[in-house]
């Protein structure tokens, strides 16, 4: 019995070892990066996930607007998703997502873009979004 | 608040599924043994089926709200698409195949036993493991089956030791400690094998708030595996005994046991709810 237990214990976390090391899936980076200052909306705005991500909405906010739902491409699942222009409105922005992560957790985050007409284009270092599931 | 409503839909379900899948699994590796307690067998497979598809649909709902509630045709397709809706029509499936066939004895049993294990390969299509591979997917399913079979096995000799006769009973039960023997061995070499693929016990900050939750579902576990050892080895050599009291005693363990398996559910609901093993 206690051969047999050793042996299956062996073959279990040999065929586990086979493991990719995958992370929980979280946004890699977006383009344009959160918290840019841009003289215009930009043509698209790319979120690039670190693993396969299913979005499910993508919502902007703007000052003094209604929330407005974006068109968003792929449909499915994808590591990078785009947004073609946004038409974001001169002021700060939020672009809010949410997603099926490929475990099956809901994750959400946020990308925030000003548009500030005449303003020389600047973003913060490279980081990620602001993520959170 | 969603969350706590998703934790809670994932807790019914777990109870749900677990009763009802391991009720049909222990009936058909117990056999005839069980006496009249099969009708209870049949009645719990029955009430836990329904109760597992229900909350199926109820988790599933909580989703939709948290992935923004709108059922628009991208939330719909992300789950239908990914193993969240796989697992869900297995719920689904699994859940119906328990309850239309609950007691039955074709096939020696093996029908409601199909359908339990289908829907306990639910737990192991979509999850932390499933995003590993095959074999922790493979092992996860394994590992909860095992579990079910447990909780089946002390919710179905429970009411058996009181409808069946004492010799009856004490012959039973030896044959429950056979099969768990090997069982449990199995659900223990599968858990140790899922703890080692999902902590990362490389990562010099290994104690997560993912490994902190598992590290207590692995305590409560060790006191039901305490109290079975207890069973087995103290109170089962007593049971030829006429004076009834280590039958009093193995069905207040019993009783005990169902209450902390409730504990590990509960921290397993809570550790795929708020954790992950990779934050």
């Amino acid at each position: 019995m206690i051969r047999y237990s050793r042996t299956l214990m062996v073959g279990a976390v040999m065929a586990l070892a086979a493991a990719p090391a995958l992370a929980h899936s979280t946004v890699k980076n977006t383009v344009p990066a959160s918290g840019s200052i841009l003289a215009a909306s930009p043509a698209e705005i790319t979120i690039n996930f670190n693993e396969a991500a299913r979005v499910t909405s993508i919502i902007l906010i703007e000052p003094g607007k209604p929330e407005r739902k974006l068109d968003f491409m792929p449909s499915g699942s994808s590591t990078s998703f785009m947004v073609h222009d946004p038409k974001l409105a001169t002021g700060r922005n939020e672009i809010k997502w949410k997603a099926l992560s490929k475990d099956g957790h809901p994750i959400e985050g946020s990308i925030i873009i000003v548009i500030k007409p005449g303003a020389t284009p600047s973003s913060p270092p490279p980081a990620k979004d602001h993520d959170h599931h | 608040m969603l969350e706590v409503l998703a934790a809670a839909a994932k807790l019914l379900l777990y109870a749900s599924a677990f009763a009802s899948a391991g009720v049909a699994l222990a009936a058909a590796s117990l056999g005839e043994q069980l006496g009249p307690a099969r009708s209870g067998a049949r009645r719990i497979t029955r009430f836990a089926g329904g109760v597992a598809i229900l909350s199926s649909g109820a988790a599933l709902l909580v989703l939709i709200f948290r992935l923004g509630g709108d059922f628009s045709e991208p939330t719909m397709s992300a789950i239908v698409e990914s193993p969240t809706g796989l697992a869900a029509a297995l719920q689904v499936c699994g859940g119906a195949v328990l309850l239309a066939f609950a007691g039955s004895t074709l096939l020696g049993g093996a029908i409601p036993a199909v359908g339990g294990l289908a829907l306990l390969a639910s737990f192991a299509v979509n999850g932390h493991a499933a995003s590993y591979n095959l074999a922790a997917s493979a092992t996860a399913w394994i590992h909860v089956g095992a579990a079910a079979w447990w909780l089946g096995a002390i919710l179905l000799l429970l009411p058996a030791s009181k409808a069946i006769e004492a010799a009856a009973f004490a012959q039973l039960i030896r044959k429950f400690s056979r099969q768990a023997l090997a069982i449990v061995a199995v659900l223990l070499i599968a858990g140790v094998a899922l703890i080692l693929t999902l902590v990362n016990f490389n990562r010099p900050d290994w104690i997560t708030p993912y490994a902190q939750v598992l590290a207590l579902k692995v305590l409560i576990a060790s006191s039901v595996l305490a109290l079975a050892a207890f069973n087995k080895l103290r109170l089962t050599p007593d049971l030829a005994s006429e004076d009834g009291r280590s039958l009093a005693a193995l069905r207040r363990s019993m009783t005990a046991e169902i209450l902390l398996i409730g504990g590990v559910l509960a921290a397993t609901a809570f550790l795929t709810t708020y954790t992950s093993p990779h934050a």
